[in-house]
């Protein structure tokens, strides 16, 4: 790695089923209230789902809406959220601002509408190909944030955005940028998405009780992970480079694959890229003291996850605190690396953990970990945090961030 | 209402322009609407006028002047 550039995060933007802002976002999470909710949807079973109420299209008068749509509005909104926060509004030099765009499906309700359409007979809109293709979201900010250096989008399924985060701190720390653009968008709730993942099985049923409790992270009675929507994006900047302290440092990533398997974790994996981004971060298992989990309450997922962050963390094991904040926004695929980066940010920043919602008894093979369940808890000496992201594909990302 | 004026009401109440800024014999873009919007556009007209655009008018046809020309003679014919 070369010598110590250090990359922090100057801003940061959410459009989640949490809310519309970061702080709201984060006061939700650390009150217990989830958004997961009971979803109907035409021919299909109802599903749990985690939606974002705000209306998006405000980002673009109806004129610029023309070849967007859902997943390209909520980036924009949220990349214009991302810069506000970091008090940028233009620059000088708009080839030396990159943009690096996780999403895992890209326009899938464009996809689906069309295919709809041309299978019941009518016509497919001419704007089907633009507005579906999976850097429609990354094409679309880029031209209404004038970002012209490079502009990537990055389709790993659920490591999307945290591959992107990845991605760009690399890119700041070559030189190639002086400002990185980064983060992850999704928008899967459209029929024939929603059709595909139950296709899968791995959709956890609204729970009849209380549909808000329908993702339940390494508990015994986990169904199945819940689909959510929404983005994160982050700016940041080298430290040379930053105009005011940064909310945290990203320390360090990496990014491997299991090459085992479509869809079933594996172990190896997962424990060669945790120790891969420790090892770039210059730290070690006992320097953590918060991991954000990928957590989707898979039957499969859960405990592989455990059993990798046990078999890194060793005899420090028992005293790291693991939440999956999943279980309150659901699973947001390719944006899902991005906001739980942004809520792992947060924890450093507030010196609190949230809980993983909705585990009355967990899992035993989930168990030789400090799980934070049913209350968010105090961490005031919190330094290092990491967010881990296990995709379909085998792609593992894993970043580590720090206290400023 | 004449053909003309349908077409100028779907360009406002589709994508929002201002009536007063749609000049009928200027072309497309001096009224911010580009290929991609225009080919949007003819899509809609199919079903607003219940006629067939053919596809190469999306490039041939540069006013809403000549759109509406083409549409009244595709109706004359249906």
């Amino acid at each position: 790695m070369p010598a110590a550039t250090r990359i922090g995060v100057a801003g940061i933007g959410v459009t989640s089923p949490l809310g519309d802002t970061l702080d709201g976002n984060w006061q939700r999470l650390v009150a217990g209230h989830g958004a997961v909710a009971r979803l109907a949807c035409q021919g299909l079973p109802d599903i749990a789902a985690a939606q974002v109420t705000e209306d998006v299209s405000q980002v673009l008068t109806r004129l610029q809406q023309v070849g967007t749509e859902r997943v390209s509005q909520m980036a924009l909104g949220a990349v214009r959220k991302a810069l506000g926060d970091a008090g940028i509004g233009a620059w000088p030099d708009p080839e030396r601002v990159g943009l690096y765009l996780g999403t895992g499906m890209g326009g899938a309700a464009t996809m689906d509408a069309g295919f709809a359409a041309l299978y019941g007979g009518g016509r497919l809109p001419p704007l089907t190909v633009p507005a579906g293709m999976v850097n429609g979201a990354a094409a679309v900010v880029a031209i209404h944030a004038d970002i012209r250096g490079p502009v990537l989008t990055y389709a790993v399924a659920c490591a999307s955005g945290s591959v992107a985060l990845a991605e760009a701190a690399h890119a700041l720390r070559r030189g190639e940028i002086d400002i990185a653009i980064c983060g992850g968008v999704e928008a899967p709730l459209a029929r024939g998405t929603i059709a595909a993942w139950q296709a899968l099985r791995t959709l956890a049923p609204p729970d009849e009780a209380d549909a808000a409790r329908s993702c339940r992270p390494f508990a015994a009675n986990r169904a199945g992970l819940v689909l959510g929507e929404g983005a994160a994006f982050f700016v940041l900047r080298r430290e040379a480079d930053l105009p005011a302290a940064p909310r945290a440092w990203l320390s360090g990533s990496a990014v491997r694959c299991d090459a085992l398997h479509l869809t079933n974790p594996q172990v190896r994996g997962q424990v060669s890229t945790l120790k891969a981004a420790l090892n770039a971060s210059g730290l070690t298992p006992p320097d953590i003291g918060y991991c954000n989990a990928h957590g989707t309450a898979t039957v499969a997922g859960d405990p592989v996850e455990c059993e990798a962050l046990r078999e890194v963390w060793g005899e420090h094991a028992a005293r790291l605190r693991v939440s999956s904040t999943k279980a309150a926004h659901g699973h947001l695929l390719g944006a899902g690396g991005a906001l739980e980066a942004a809520l792992t940010v947060m924890a450093l920043q507030s010196g609190v953990l949230p809980a993983t919602l909705g585990v009355d008894a967990l899992d035993a093979r989930c168990a030789g970990l400090a799980h934070v369940l049913g209350e968010a808890q105090r961490a005031p000496g919190l330094r290092h945090a990491i967010s881990n992201s296990f995709a379909f594909g085998g792609t593992n990302a894993v970043l580590v961030f720090s206290r400023a | 209402m004449s053909t003309l004026d349908h077409l100028t009401r779907l360009i406002h109440d589709k994508f929002g322009v201002d009536t007063a800024a749609i000049d009928a014999d200027a072309p497309f873009a001096s009224y911010d609407l580009d290929s991609l919007t225009v080919a949007e556009l003819m899509f809609e007209i199919d079903d607003a006028f219940h006629v067939t655009v053919p596809d190469e008018a999306a490039t041939s046809v540069k006013t809403l002047r000549e759109l509406a020309t083409l549409i009244d003679g595709l109706s004359a014919k249906a």
